[in-house]
């Protein structure tokens, strides 16, 4: 595929020419079969709306709710309620020549917001953050879904690293090789040079030390409201 | 002076070779003098490596031990994990050996790592799973759908059609006479002042707002009602200018 093949720089995908106009022609046929499933849902055929959930679902599920919401029970009921919405609201969207998934991935972001509010549990993102996402998705989710899920899990990232600079650097190490690398613990224990049950309690102290770090951001963001 | 019965109790002859018998006042040499300054720094300073500087310390040690600075002995007392930390240390690492399993373990330490978790490297959606919330929500379309093909369509018989252009008619006249009236009541009461026009609130204040000005508890507060008072008396003059009764 020439969207997987090119050139991505800081979110941008560098493109020949040509290779510019096949993917736009190839985009103007996607949004014509959209469109056209689109028109078939907002009639009431239950074939095309499944059709639409499943090319974008499983992307919105592991790009946006996912990383947001934190584990897979919750990802999956924002999924589901998204899909409730989507049935609900799906005669009143208008076809704008952006596509089908903008549209999909604003109404999962407010779906996300909901839950994290409702919840109030202890996870990466927050509300602040789901909510300026939901600001900017209005203008600037991009057409192609697979530009859009790199920007998104980019910016999960992003929040990823951001918090771990905020932990000494050994627990922030402990963490990423143990939970982000996913190495087996006695690896991780010979590579930060203790015993593996000691590797256990340095763990629980990296993540310790990072619950109260992000506990301290999102009650000084509190008191400041 | 050291007595020659004492010198043969001397321990061992390698002792005897490695410390020369140097009269004490004797003028150094060149290499003296360049080991003694050694000494002395590692003296002043401990973390200068130097055997007898060690030395020096573990006699100093056993001679007079000093006590353990507090703060020394905090920092190993906290690098001792309590019962409770092991029980959760223990806990967080069975919950890393379920996450595999795609587990949802309670606590926060186990959520939390699971966010990061999800976070760095999202999972996809079981296929079955997704399958069956598409098939929910599929349903749910044909379920609405067929509501609103299930509304009743009263027929409407020919006699009560003529009824209901009669009545129909009768209220657009009606309604016509009434706009006639309020319009022409309406037309000298139009406004004559213009509408009050977005500005900057800053004549509003005689100085200008210090953010997070701790000396003045509460400005913040008072200058953002002031403002929002102007705004809405603002509002209130333009509605009124738009229905004409100013």
């Amino acid at each position: 595929m020439a969207d997987a093949s090119a050139e991505t720089r800081d979110g941008v995908i560098t493109r020949t020419p040509e290779e510019a106009e096949a993917v736009q022609k190839r985009r103007a046929e996607a949004d014509a079969i959209d469109r056209e499933l689109v028109q078939k849902a907002q009639a009431g055929d239950r074939t095309a709306l499944g059709e639409l959930l499943h090319k974008y679902g499983p992307g919105l599920y592991r790009s946006i709710l996912l990383p947001r919401l934190g584990n897979k029970t919750a990802a999956t009921e924002a999924l589901a309620e998204t899909y409730a919405k989507v049935v609900a609201n799906i005669g009143k969207f208008v076809w704008q020549n952006v596509g089908f998934y903008p549209w999909l991935r604003t109404v999962a972001l407010r779906v996300a917001l909901d839950q994290l509010r409702a919840k109030k549990r202890l996870v990466l993102f927050e509300e602040d953050d789901l909510a300026r996402e939901v600001d900017a998705a209005q203008t600037e989710t991009p057409v192609e879904q697979q530009l859009s899920d790199q920007r998104d899990r980019e910016a999960a990232r992003r929040k990823v690293d951001d918090a771990l600079g905020e932990i000494h650097p050994r627990y922030a190490r402990a963490i990423r090789l143990r939970i982000l690398e996913e190495k087996p613990r006695d690896a991780v224990a010979t590579e930060l040079g203790v015993s593996p049950a000691t590797f256990d309690v340095l763990l629980h102290r990296a993540v310790a030390s990072l619950k109260k770090t992000l506990g301290r951001a999102t009650e000084g963001r509190d008191s400041d409201g | 002076m050291v007595d020659r019965d004492d010198k043969k109790r001397e321990p061992s002859a390698t002792r005897e070779a490695s410390v020369p018998d140097i009269d004490p006042d004797a003028p150094p040499s060149a290499d003296e003098v360049a080991a003694s300054e050694c000494l002395r720094d590692a003296l002043a300073d401990p973390s200068v490596p130097n055997h007898d500087a060690e030395l020096a310390r573990s006699l100093r040690a056993a001679f007079a031990p000093a006590a353990i600075a507090a703060a020394a002995h905090d920092d190993i007392v906290d690098d001792v994990p309590t019962a409770d930390e092991l029980a959760l240390a223990d806990e967080l690492r069975a919950a890393l050996e379920d996450l595999g399993g795609g587990g949802d373990n309670g606590g926060d330490e186990p959520d939390l790592v699971r966010a990061l978790g999800a976070a760095w490297r999202p999972g996809e959606i079981g296929k079955t799973d997704h399958d069956a919330l598409v098939a929910k929500a599929t349903k749910d379309l044909a379920a609405s759908n067929s509501d609103n093909e299930g509304a009743k369509i009263i027929p409407f018989a020919r006699r009560r059609a003529g009824i209901a252009a009669v009545a129909t008619g009768i209220l657009a006249l009606a309604a016509s006479v009434f706009l006639f009236i309020t319009t022409s009541d309406r037309s000298g009461l139009r406004p004559s002042a213009p509408l009050a026009r977005a500005r900057s609130t800053q004549p509003l204040f005689g100085e200008p707002f210090k953010a997070g000005d701790q000396s003045k508890p509460g400005d913040a507060s008072a200058r953002i009602d002031k403002i929002a008072v102007a705004r809405a008396s603002d509002y209130r003059d333009n509605r009124f200018r738009k229905w004409g009764v100013r």
